[in-house]
Formats: C-alpha cells, structure tokens, sequence
C-alpha cells in the first residue's frame, strides 16, 4: 500500500479556484510527502482553507489537478477519497455520543462490525477521551470535543489527515498541549498531515515543511528553519517570526557595493546585493555582544518592551528604525533614550526577491 | 429592566421567572381549560329534544365508542389524515431539503411561494381541484389527448384519491416550512464530516440531515395531520360519500340533532384517538443533543454531474423541485381562468372572455369589507401570537416548568378539536369572559390555534440553540433585551418568519371557527363560504386572482428591492 | 382593555334590529332603502345552513332580533327556549298571505303563534333532461340503475328523511314506527350506489349538475333547475305521486326581538312591493297569492319559474309534504350519518 518510491503521496498540480469573479486560490503547485507533517500557513482569505476542502474533495478546483497515491482524485467526491478531515468547529454529530461518532467513519466505510468497537476504544484512547465515550457533544468541554473530533478522523487510518485550524478555538494552555498531542499522534500513527492554521508558531514547532501563503498564492514552500533563515520575500519575513525588513537602494561606486536604507548604509560584501533584505530581530546584538560585528552602529534606545525571556528593543538611527531582540538579564536593563551601540553579520541579512 | 436580579446560569429563566409562567397558566386556563371543561362537561350530560338536562351520564361515551360508524369514521378520518400528511411530507421535506440547502439567491422567494396558494380560499381551491379532477376535467381531458386514455375516466374525482390529494395539497406548505426550518440549521460543516467520513449522499441524509431535522418535519406532519383531521368540509366536497369523516358527524350533533352532549363525547373520542397519533409520532421523532454551530446551510451546491448517475440525480432533483410548485399553482390557474370566464358557473368547457366579474368587484363593498376585515384579523393574530408565542417559547425552553411537555401539549389541544367544537367552546367562552362578538372575538378565537403552531415552530429552534450563546451575551453585559435583540432574535429568525407565516396562513382561511365569531361583519373565508350554499360569484374568483397575483408580485418586488440573500464568502 | 378603538356590535340600541336570514332573502339595496325611509338601521347576518342558523344562535355566537328558518324546526327553538311568540296584530299586512298555505294552524305550538311566513319552496325530484328522456314522475328513478353514480343528494338529514320515508310510502313521513324506519334504512342502503356525491349547498348542487357529474337527484331548490337552464342546459322538475317535501320560511321573534320596530321591519316585508321584488329579484315563491303576484308587478316569465302558478292548482298543497319536527331527530341523524358512512 505504501509507496514512497513513485513520489510524492499528494500532489497539486497548478491547482486553482475561483468564485464567480474572485480568485481564491491562484494556480499553485504543491507536494506533499509520505509520512508528513505539512502545514499551510497564512492569514485569514490567504487560500489556505481553500486549498484543504480542495484535497478533502468538498470543492472542486476550477483548474489543475489533485493526485493522491499516484491517482487523479480532482473529481473524486469527499465519502471516496482517503483523506479525513478534522473540522474547525469540529463538526461532531450533536445526536450522537463521542464514540458513536468515532465510530461513523468505520460504519460508513463498511468495517465489519465486530472491529469496530476495538477500532474505537483504540482511536478514544489514543486521544485519552475514555472516560467520555459516552458522552454527547454538548455535555464535553471545547478540547474534549476537539480531541474526539481528531480520534474521529483518524480511526478510519486515512492516508491523509487535513486539519483545518483545529486549535483555534482552545486556550493558550490547552492548545500548546494539544500541539505535543498531535505531533506524537502524527510520529505513533505515521498518517500524512495537512495541516492549516494561521499561527506561525504552531507551524514552526510542529511542522516537516510549511507552505506560506497569501492573497491566494503560495508564497514559499520550506522547511521551518529554511523558512525562518531564508525567507523569500518581506511577506515571508514579517509573517515568520519578526523581521526587520529594510528597504533602500543598492549604489555601486568605485567597486563598494552600499546598501542605503535612512540612516543606514550598509558596506556589502558581494555585488549582487538587492535592494530589500530581512534582518531577524535577534540577529542585532546590542551593547558588547556587538563586538566584532560585521556591521556596527551607534543608536539611541526608543522603547524596550520586557517579554520575560527576551526584551524588544526599538533603535533609532537617527530617522529610521530598527527593531532588536536581547536576552533580558537580571540587571542592566536597556532604557529608552539611552544610547548602545549595535551589530549584526551579513550572513543574518537576507535578501528578498520582491 | 432596572432593578432585575443579576442573570443566572439559566441566562433568560431569570426574567421569564418573573413575568412568564403566570402568563402561560393563564393562557391555558382561559383558552385551553375553560374551553375543555365545557366541551368534556357537557360531553357527560343527557340531551333531551336538542336541550341539555343537568344529569350526568356516561351513556354518551357508550353509544360513540358502540357505533360501528364512529369506529369507522374515526379510522377513515385518522388513516385519511395520515395519508395526507405523509404524501404532503414526501414531496415537501425533499423540496424543502433542496431550498435551504441548495438554493441561494432566490430562496426567500422560494418559501413564500409554497406558501402563496393556501392564501386562497379552501373552498376556491376545492372547486379548482373538481375542475381539475372531474370526469369532463383537465386532468382527464390531457390524458385522453395524450393517448393515456381512451376515454375520460370518472375514477380521479368523487374518490380516496381526490380527498388524500387535496388534503395533501393544503398539508404541504405546513410540512414544507417547518422542514425548512429544521433542515435550515443543520450546518453544512456536518454534512461534510459525514461525507468526510466515507458517507454518500443517503447515508449522510439518513444519519445526520435526519435526525437533526425529523422534529422539524414532525411539527410540520403533526401540523398538516391535525388540520386534515379538522377539515370535513374538503372530503366531502371531492370524496363524494366515502369522503365523509368524523367531523361531519360531529358536526352534524352539534347543528342538526342539537344533541351537544353527543357530538361533544365524539369530540373527545376524536380528540384522544389524535392524540394517540400525535404521541406516536413525536415518540418517533424524539432526539437528542444541540446543535453548537448555528451556520447557516448555504453555500453548498450540487456538484457538477459527472457521470451517468449523476446526471440522472440531477435531472430527478429538478423534477422534484419543480413539480411541487406545479402542483401547487394549478388550482390557481384554474381560478385565474375562470376570473375571465362569462358564465356564471364553473365547470368547463369555457364560455368566453369578460372582465365582468373584475367591474363587479369594484362595486362590491360587501366583499371588499370582507377582504379589509381577514386581512386585519390576519395580522393582528400574527402579531400578537409572534409575541406570546415567543415569550412562551422561552419560558419553555429556559425554564424547568413542572409538566411542561403536557403543558406544551396542552396549548395545542385548539389545534386538534374539530372547528364547530372549538367554535362553540370559544363562543361559550368569550361569553362567560365578557368578550364581545366581532373583530376582538374573531382574534382571539384564531390565535388559540395560530398561537401554538408558532410556539412550537419557535421552540423546537429554540430547544436546538446552545444556552450559552445567550449566558455569553448577558456575560458581556448586554441586557435581556439587547440580549434579545442582538443574539437571540437573530438565531431564531426564520422560525418566527415561518411560524407566522403558516400562522398568517391559518387565520386567513379559517372558516368554521369564525362562523361562530365574527357576528355581524364576516370575513372573507366566511363571505365566500355563505356564498357557495347560494349564489356564487365568479367575483370571488377575481378577488381571490388578485390576491394571489399580488402575492407574489409583492414578494418578487420585495425580493428585487431588499435584494436577494448574500452568497456567503468562503477562506 | 379589550375592543378598545375596535368595531363592537351595539345590539341594545333601539333604533337598530339585527336579522338572521339567508343569501337572496334581503338584498343590501332593499336595506339600505328601508333605512332611508324608517331611520331603522338593520343589521343583515346571512347563514349558510338551517344547522349553522341553529347552532350558532344557540351558542350565542350570534344574537339576533329575527331568525328566518322553517316551520318544522320551530319547536326545537321553541324547546330551547330561543324564541319569542308571535303577535301578528302586530304585523296587518299578513292578510296578503297566501291563505291555502295554512301557515296560522302549522305555526301554532302550545297554542301560541310562533312567527309569520316570509317564503316557501319545494323540493322535488330534477333531472337532466337530455340524459333521462320521459320525465320521471315517482322517487324510484333515483334507484334507478341506470343512474348509477350520478345521482345528487344534499347533506340534510331533516330534509332528506321525509323523501325517503316518502318513498317507501310510510303512513306519516315525521312519524315513522320501526318498520318503516328499517323500510328507510333499506332504501338508504340501495340508494348508496346510486348517489355520486352529496352536495354542500346550492351553488355545489349547480356546479355538479353542470358538470355532469349528476343528472337527476333530489332538488333543494328549483332556482337550480332555473339557473342550469339559464345557462342553456336542458333541466327540468317534476312533482312526484309519493309527494313532495316542501318548506315555509318564517320571521320569527327572538325573545329580544319583541319590540315594535321589529315587528315593522316584517310587516313591510309582507307588502306587495316587497314581496314583489323579492320574488322578481329571486326567483322564490315570496308569500303572495298568484293574484297578488301578478298585482305586485311580477313579470309572467318570472312567475313560469317558480311555484306561484303551481300553487294556485286545485289540490297543489295535498301532493306537498310540508316540513314537520320528526319523531326522534336523533335516530333520522344517526341512520344518516351511518348511511354517508357506509355502515348502515
């Protein structure tokens, strides 16, 4: 059943959608592996969602294809592919209890009856919701509801399980648990994620790659750390993590390539340099942790937020600005108006493309 | 509003506490109690010569339960009700499950044409159907053109056929909106999780769109069931002999023999052998759990036919969303026709073209008197049964009343009694209550049944809503009535949309009940009715036209101005 | 709190009387002419049928000065005590009466008057002419086979009962002993196949003749016959030799209704000009002599479609079964309602 050699599992090839005038999705190409945890990443309208009820089945793509295992699935109806989907608003059946939904799936697909309840028992307990197999939807609390909802969609063993912001609706605590939840959900069942959200956060830490999208177009497709380190262009780069996008002209003179970006300008070390570079917040070292920078500048300090870990430093140079990150310490903390100086290596400024 | 106790869990029980549950008490004992009481009191007395004689008996009982023709009846008038509620739910639940799901732009305008044509007179109606049905009739006329017959049949009119049909004629736009309704709040995201889970299409309507909606199309079988059972005059007028039912007989005790206390104990024979059904068929709809997500079910579209069977998919959901509406206009045409036919009589073939009965209209005070006087009646019932049904509906909903499933049951009893029971009992009633004959009699005597139907359209949405979108809204510090206003009102919308339409539909065609009510001024049902017994009008054709033809221009023009429903946008 | 702004009857006013009557019997013109000339407003309810009219004065749905039903149905009334005796002192003008009607002698219960005709009609056997060819001139052609199906009754057990008992040649067609009875229940039981449908009025009767759907049946009134030939059908009535159940319609007195303004409105009814019209306008028989008829002005035409002429033959009355209260109502009903039913 598993074959990894003839390729990618799911592949979407110049896949697009329109709504009467509006284009949803713009033609966009994506692979996912065997054995994936994939993310599509964006904000709310990005296409994400879209791009996920086009591999479930519940639209059909007004261009490209959808290949699943080596088949051409663009047309197959949702209750033929096998994929499942877990549901933003978990769509649990409210007249029936959490295993009978659990068990849905199974009957739907004409397991015999004499698995089932196995199946079930194995599936609510993989997600530790034993103690409410019985319950009915309204009488379980938000993440129980969730978690019966993943139990549900992975009892059937799809080749593809698609999660649509499944953590959405939960608190910060329960859904940082819920996280350590899937991603040892996804290594023990070894079933293919696809997973949307809107939260860079959660994409990073749970993610194989992630596809980062926006105004219907897929904007980098990358692993996390590559994405993180080598943003493609500013959306990338201020949508992951923080970055400094700095902006400016490139002047060639007398064989020095200079960056000018306000108050900044920058001596770069090859020709090629563009005009617009990314430069993460903790890539700027301040005070003596700039010693031997490739680039040093003096500022003076406009703001320094505490977020316990790290403090955000705001510098002003003089008209422009730009934005640091400094482990906070116990003492000598950075007040505004106060002048440091700061550094930061070529190597941490990337260059964008657009 | 000022010195209310800060809101307690129950969200709305709280201010219900206050105001409510008096309210309903009250509304059962003066509407529902007091009625009952006199009609089971009386049903225990002796008749002698047409007079009451104060002795109690039990031999009224005796003789309806020992009679071979009640026992008949009752079976005819229960299984011919049934029948009709159940082909009314066959073509109005799919009908209804393609409008809320699948339509978009025009959906409004799609409900309130199903129910257009119970706007029109039921006896307008039933002589539409004879033309239709009869042996020299349209019906036979096209199959015998077609070649389907050789010769007319006499087989469709004067038959089961014809009194289960026109009853399902008049069931299926109650059937239809209370479907709507209930299926309209089966959010879509459920139909994709059981597609999602492997479910095709009739697996996925018979474990998720069913359960989730069979209420819905309980209250709206429950609906058209009590009203066929009510309605004698139909069956008799399509049926010939065999289509006569209980409440004929009924009828006929309370009128002609003058004998009460008999037609009374077969009321409440009738009254109890319907409840019987009725528990049945609620036992059968029972169901469990609430619905969290309230989204709306549009925005789902067929797909795109790609094979064979789906193209015969395709092509059969036309077919059964257009038919109904076929079936729902033809006796409207038929009377538009004869609102231009010269003769005086209608029966085909037709005469030739006037506009007579038009000019006549114009002069006729009387029934533009009439027509004034319905339509008032009309809306002040709606009105005010939207409001207590409302308030009634929360209290049942939000507040733990003692008995409250027999309390519920026990405002709708008005809609089970047969019309000259219920008239009487009412007209005794108001009298004892000091109301005076007329338009406030006529009023409350139509929202004793207008009032439950709303009620129950209003509640079983209301029993499907999570409480806690109320308590969240109070949480924020809304008060109960923007509370109202801004989260509940806006949930139950179109359950109240719907109630009051079938509410407004009720009252504008009643007949027997306001016979006994309107006193001097009659309306415009009543108009026609004393019409039929002698000296038709083909005027009565013309109003009843123009009423229709208003109806849904108004509602094309409405659509037109407020705009169709907005498609909802998709991530 | 209630009827506040809204429309109330105001019965006890003086200068106005309410009058419970049917469609063609008072005239909205007519109305409004006798109040311009009295300054008597007259409230005009129209009833739909003799049971409606019963039922919902008995209830109090429905509170008037004067009811118009037949002589037959006056002692029920009389029973409930729902009407008021009749002074006709008070109403001279029912010396135009026609006098071979006998109405003082069939109005007189307990030896008191109990009201004063206003109209009468027969109900005799119609056909469809073209359909039965020679006129039938006894009830058994409604047993006829031939007319299987087709044959029209109308929903009035008080009514129909005395054509049965008729029919089977019962000595006293409102005192019928037990075998005649079980002789009626025979002949209802015969009469089941034969019937079509029941019509619900007037008007329904009309439409099933024109269609077709009947061509001979029991006539609740022979202005059917008048209006299907009005439309170019070929009808016709005949008076059958077992005799014809016949009515008279009454003004009669509710206890309310005893005042002089009352009596008025019904002794102008009885004027030659009134009934005149009423008969001209209608096509009923009105009350007047066949003289007095052709002196109120009523065009000969007119007269050739009702029954003043007939009236006027020797022994016309004798051949007439005019409505009497039966014997037991109860029993007439049920044996009815078991015939519809089919479990007679």
């Amino acid at each position: 059943m598993l074959n990894k050699s003839n390729g990618p599992l799911l592949r979407l090839d110049q896949v697009s959608k329109a709504y009467g005038s509006y284009q949803a999705l713009q033609p966009t190409s994506i692979s996912v592996d065997e054995g994936e945890f994939f993310s599509l990443l964006g904000p709310s309208g990005c296409g994400k969602t879209t791009t996920l009820r086009i591999i479930a089945g519940f639209e059909v793509p007004s261009g490209g294809t959808v290949h699943l295992g080596g088949h051409d699935i663009t047309r197959t109806p949702p209750n033929h592919r096998d994929t499942n989907t877990v549901f933003q608003s978990y769509a649990l059946f409210p007249h029936m209890t959490a295993a009978e939904n659990v068990a849905y799936p199974l009957k739907m697909r004409k397991v015999p009856a004499s698995e089932i309840p196995a199946r079930v028992t194995e599936a609510i307990g993989q997600v530790e919701m034993s103690k409410f197999a019985e319950r009915l939807p309204h009488e379980m609390s938000g993440g129980q509801r969730q978690r019966i909802a993943l139990a549900r969609a992975i009892v059937g063993r799809p080749r593809v399980l698609l999660l649509d912001e499944p953590l959405g609706a939960l608190d910060l605590k329960l859904r940082e648990q819920m996280q350590h939840v899937l991603v040892h959900l996804q290594r023990k069942i070894g079933i293919t994620f696809v997973y949307v959200t809107h939260d860079q956060g959660e994409a990073l830490s749970m993610s194989d790659r992630i596809a980062v999208m926006s105004g219907g177009r897929l904007q980098q497709l990358a692993t996390p750390r590559d994405l993180y380190y080598q943003p493609a262009n500013s959306f990338v780069a201020s949508f992951i993590g923080k970055s400094n996008v700095i902006s400016g002209t490139v002047e060639t003179n007398a064989g020095r390539t200079v960056l000018r970006s306000g108050a900044l300008s920058i001596q770069m070390p090859d020709r090629a340099a563009k005009p617009k570079a990314a430069l993460r917040y903790e890539a700027i070292a301040i005070g003596p942790e700039s010693e031997g920078r490739d680039v040093v500048f003096d500022a003076n300090v406009d703001d320094a937020l505490f977020l316990g870990n790290s403090v955000e430093i705001t510098l002003d140079l003089g008209g422009s600005r730009l934005v640091a990150m400094a482990p906070s310490q116990r003492d000598g903390q950075v007040r505004p108006g106060d002048p440091v100086r700061a550094g930061f290596n070529f190597r941490d400024l990337v260059p964008l493309d657009d | 509003m000022t010195d209310l106790p800060p809101p307690a869990t129950g969200g709305f029980g709280a201010l219900l506490r206050r105001v409510s549950p008096l309210t309903v008490y009250l509304w059962l004992m003066a509407l529902v109690v007091l009625p009952n009481i006199l009609l089971v009191g009386t049903s225990f007395l002796k008749s002698s010569g047409g007079v009451l004689v104060y002795e109690p008996t039990l031999a009224n009982y005796s003789r309806t339960l020992a009679s071979g023709t009640v026992q008949l009846l009752i079976l005819r008038t229960i299984s011919t009700a049934f029948a009709a509620a159940l082909v009314a739910a066959l073509i109005a639940f799919p009908l209804a499950f393609y409008v809320s799901r699948y339509m978009k732009r025009w959906k409004v305008v799609a409900v309130m044409l199903v129910v257009v044509p119970l706007w029109i007179s039921l006896l307008m109606r039933v002589f539409a159907w004879r033309i239709i049905l009869g042996e020299n009739g349209v019906l036979n006329s096209f199959l015998v053109s077609t070649g389907l017959l050789t010769e007319p049949s006499d087989a469709f009119l004067y038959s089961r056929f014809a009194v289960i049909l026109t009853l399902a004629y008049m069931a299926i736009p109650y059937v239809f909106v209370s479907s709507y309704t209930a299926l309209e709040r089966v959010p879509q995201s459920l139909i994709e999780a059981s597609q999602d889970s492997g479910a095709g299409l009739w697996n996925t309507f018979r474990n998720v769109v069913w359960p989730l909606s069979k209420q819905g199309l309980a209250i709206g079988f429950a609906l058209a069931f009590l009203l066929a059972v009510g309605d004698y005059i139909t069956p008799s007028m399509v049926g010939g002999l065999d289509g006569t039912m209980l409440g004929m007989v009924i009828a006929s005790q309370f009128g002609m023999a003058g004998n009460w206390p008999l037609g009374a104990a077969q009321s409440v024979v009738l009254i109890a052998a319907v409840s019987l059904v009725l528990g049945l068929i609620f036992w059968l709809a029972r169901s469990r759990g609430i619905l969290q997500s309230v989204d709306a079910g549009t925005g789902a579209e067929l797909r795109a036919p790609q094979t064979l069977r789906d193209h015969l998919v395709l092509w059969l959901v036309r077919v059964a969303v257009v038919l109904p509406y076929l079936f729902l206009y033809l006796p409207l045409i038929i009377i538009t026709v004869f609102s231009f036919n010269a003769s005086q009589i209608q029966t085909l073939p037709l005469t030739g073209f006037t506009l007579d009965w038009y000019v006549a209209l114009w002069g006729d005070q009387n029934l533009i008197d009439a027509f004034q006087r319905t339509m008032i009646v009309a809306l002040v019932t709606v009105a005010l049964s939207v409001v207590v049904g409302i308030v009634f509906a929360m209290v049942f909903a939000y507040r733990n009343l003692p008995f409250s499933r027999l309390l519920q049951s026990g405002i709708a009893i008005p809609v089970a009694i047969p019309g000259i029971v219920l008239g009487i009992s009412i007209v005794i009633t108001a009298q004892l209550l000091g109301i005076q004959p007329g338009i406030w009699r006529v009023i409350i005597g139509h929202m004793t049944f207008v009032m439950p139907v709303v009620m129950l359209i209003i509640l079983n949405r209301l029993q499907r809503l999570d409480p806690s979108y109320v308590q969240a809204s109070l949480d924020l510090g809304a008060d109960y009535g923007q509370t109202f206003r801004h989260v509940l009102f806006p949930m139950i919308r179109t359950a109240v949309l719907g109630g009051a339409l079938l509410g407004f539909t009720l009252s504008v065609d009643e007949v027997i009940v306001t016979l006994f009510l309107t006193g001097t001024e009659p309306t415009l049902p009543i108009y026609v009715w004393n019409q039929m017994r002698f000296g038709f009008t083909p005027s009565v054709n013309a109003i009843f036209t123009l009423i229709g033809v208003a109806s849904v221009v108004l509602i094309l023009i409405a659509m037109i101005v407020i705009g169709p429903d907005r498609d909802q946008e998709k991530t | 709190m209630l009827g506040l702004g809204l429309p109330r009857i105001a019965s006890a006013q003086t200068n106005e009387i309410t009058i419970f009557t049917w469609e063609t019997y008072h005239d909205d013109p007519w109305i409004e002419e006798y109040t311009a000339a009295t300054g008597v407003k007259v409230n005009v309810i129209r009833t739909g049928s003799v049971d409606e009219m019963y039922a919902q004065t008995r209830s109090g749905a429905i509170e008037a000065d004067i009811l118009y039903f037949d002589t037959g149905s006056v002692p029920r009334y009389v029973e409930a005590g729902l009407i008021a005796p009749f002074d006709a002192t008070k109403t001279p003008n029912s010396s135009l009466i026609s006098p071979s009607m006998d109405w003082v002698n069939r109005l007189t219960l307990n030896g008191r008057l109990w009201g004063i005709p206003y109209n009468w009609g027969t109900q005799p056997l119609m056909f469809n002419k073209d359909a039965v060819g020679d006129e039938p001139q006894t009830w058994a052609a409604l047993w006829d086979p031939k007319y299987a199906g087709k044959v029209s009754m109308f929903d009035d057990a008080y009514v129909t009962f005395p054509m049965i008992a008729a029919y089977v040649k019962a000595a006293d067609p409102f005192n019928l002993t037990d075998d005649e009875f079980e002789a009626c229940a025979d002949a209802l039981r015969r009469l089941r196949p034969q019937v079509g449908t029941i019509a619900r009025g007037f008007d329904d009767a009309q439409t099933i003749y024109a269609a077709g759907d009947a061509v001979i049946g029991y006539c609740q009134n022979i202005a059917i016959v008048n209006n299907l030939n009005g439309l170019g059908k070929n009808f016709g009535y005949s008076f059958p030799t077992e005799g014809t159940p016949t009515w008279i319609d009454c003004a009669i007195l509710t206890p309310k209704g005893e005042r002089q303004e009352v009596y008025d409105f019904i002794n102008a009814n009885l004027t030659r000009e009134w009934q005149g019209r009423f008969i001209t306008k209608s096509f009923n028989n009105g009350v007047l002599t066949e003289a007095e008829a052709r002196a109120a002005g009523v065009p000969e035409d007119i007269l050739l479609k009702t029954n003043v002429i007939d009236q006027a033959t020797d022994g016309f009355w004798k051949k007439m079964i005019v409505l009497q209260p039966p014997e037991d109502i109860d029993r007439r009903l049920q044996m009815w309602n078991d015939f519809k039913a089919g479990t007679l």
